[in-house]
């Protein structure tokens, strides 16, 4: 972690807030353009920083040595792979210790909920493939097909963290078939015609 | 807190940007922040032990918003009343869209910004954009963020425990 803290500006006149802070007194306007504002302070901001683990070395032969660093003394096992792991590769993530290569495993699989920065949405791409072309319906006769698979194809892929249900995937096959079906309708009495 | 296996409660407010909608979520030891576009999701999480501080920031955008819209309404208004024999009605729908837009902004009151400052960033809540509201969900954070760093001050009673007086 980087030892400069990021900076906490005015938003007005971007003048540092955080040195004119004391414990006593928290701010209620901003020490060079006076604008109000108001601070709620928490116990870590008078903590130390926590001075990032450097790893033991390995002191005796018969001692378990770190997977990725072999000279460095193994601090607890991996809970996915059961590697042992030094005080530098070990990562605490939902209070499972994990090792690097597991966490870009799980990660690619969804499974790491608490380290995911983004999710991408299959089931509005399906719905959105089978309602927007409807406004030129021609369109549709490729689309339906292609809402219809992204449904299925997508319907385990993870969605958003946050509870979701499978009403869109479903209303995505839904309006998908029935314009197949208007497709084939259409089809049908066109050739039936001729 | 009780959670489930459905881990995020929502808090008020949501902010709107051009094609995207961002809200805040309560997890059990961490804010989520979700800023959500048409085909996708961005989060952003805010671990209670590790927030310094939560500053909020008064803003002059819902007073300019407040007056965009009276004068808007007023000018309406005024067609309405200058073209009182011929088409009339025509302004009506504007002038009481505008209206209804000048009342709510009004109603939601003072616009801010508010940010949460940790030692590995700042960055700002989009949700909590109103001061109001702003200030009602720091004060319903304070607790859970006091207690993941150990400070305690707001603990209820321990079941049991003898009541002075
Ligand atoms: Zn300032």
């Amino acid at each position: 972690m980087a030892a400069d803290a990021p900076a906490l500006d005015c938003i007005f006149c971007h003048v540092p807030l955080l040195p004119a802070f004391t414990a006593e007194s928290l701010l209620a306007e901003c020490p060079a353009c006076h604008a109000p504002l108001t601070l709620a302070a928490f116990p870590a901001l008078y903590h130390q920083q926590v001075v990032g683990e450097v790893g033991e070395p390995v002191v005796m032969d018969t001692e378990s040595s770190c997977f990725y660093h072999p000279q460095k003394r193994a601090a607890v096992p991996c809970d996915d792979c059961g590697r042992f792991l030094c005080t530098l590769c070990e990562v605490v993530i939902s209070d499972r210790h994990l090792c690097p290569a597991c966490i870009e495993g799980s990660r690619k699989k969804g499974d790491l909920k608490d380290i995911e920065s983004s999710r991408i949405l299959y089931d509005n791409i399906a719905l959105a493939l089978a309602i927007w072309p409807m406004l030129i319906f021609y369109f549709t006769v490729v689309t339906a097909p292609i809402a219809v698979f992204v449904a299925i194809r997508y319907w385990k892929a993870p969605t958003s963290i946050l509870k979701r249900t499978k009403l869109r995937f479903i209303a995505a096959i839904g309006i998908g078939v029935l314009q197949m079906v208007a497709w084939g309708a259409v089809i049908v009495t066109l050739a039936s015609k001729f | 807190m009780a959670v489930s296996d459905f881990r995020y409660l929502r808090l008020p407010g949501s902010g709107r940007r051009l094609v995207s909608v961002t809200r805040l979520w309560l997890g059990e030891d961490h804010l989520l922040q979700v800023e959500r576009h048409s085909f996708g999701e961005d989060y952003r999480r805010f671990y209670f032990r590790e927030i310094k501080l939560i500053v909020t920031q008064r803003t002059n955008r819902g007073r300019n918003m407040n007056i965009v819209f009276g004068v808007l309404t007023a000018l309406l208004l005024l067609a309405i009343w200058a073209s009182r024999s011929s088409v009339w009605e025509a302004w009506l729908v504007p002038a009481v869209c505008l209206g209804v837009l000048l009342i709510s902004n009004a109603l939601k009151g003072p616009t801010c910004v508010t940010r949460v400052h940790t030692a590995a960033q700042t960055a700002e809540i989009y949700s909590l954009n109103r001061l109001r509201r702003a200030h009602r969900v720091i004060d319903r954070l304070r607790p859970l963020i006091e207690r993941a760093q150990g400070h305690d001050s707001t603990a209820p009673r321990p079941a049991g425990a003898p009541v002075e007086g």
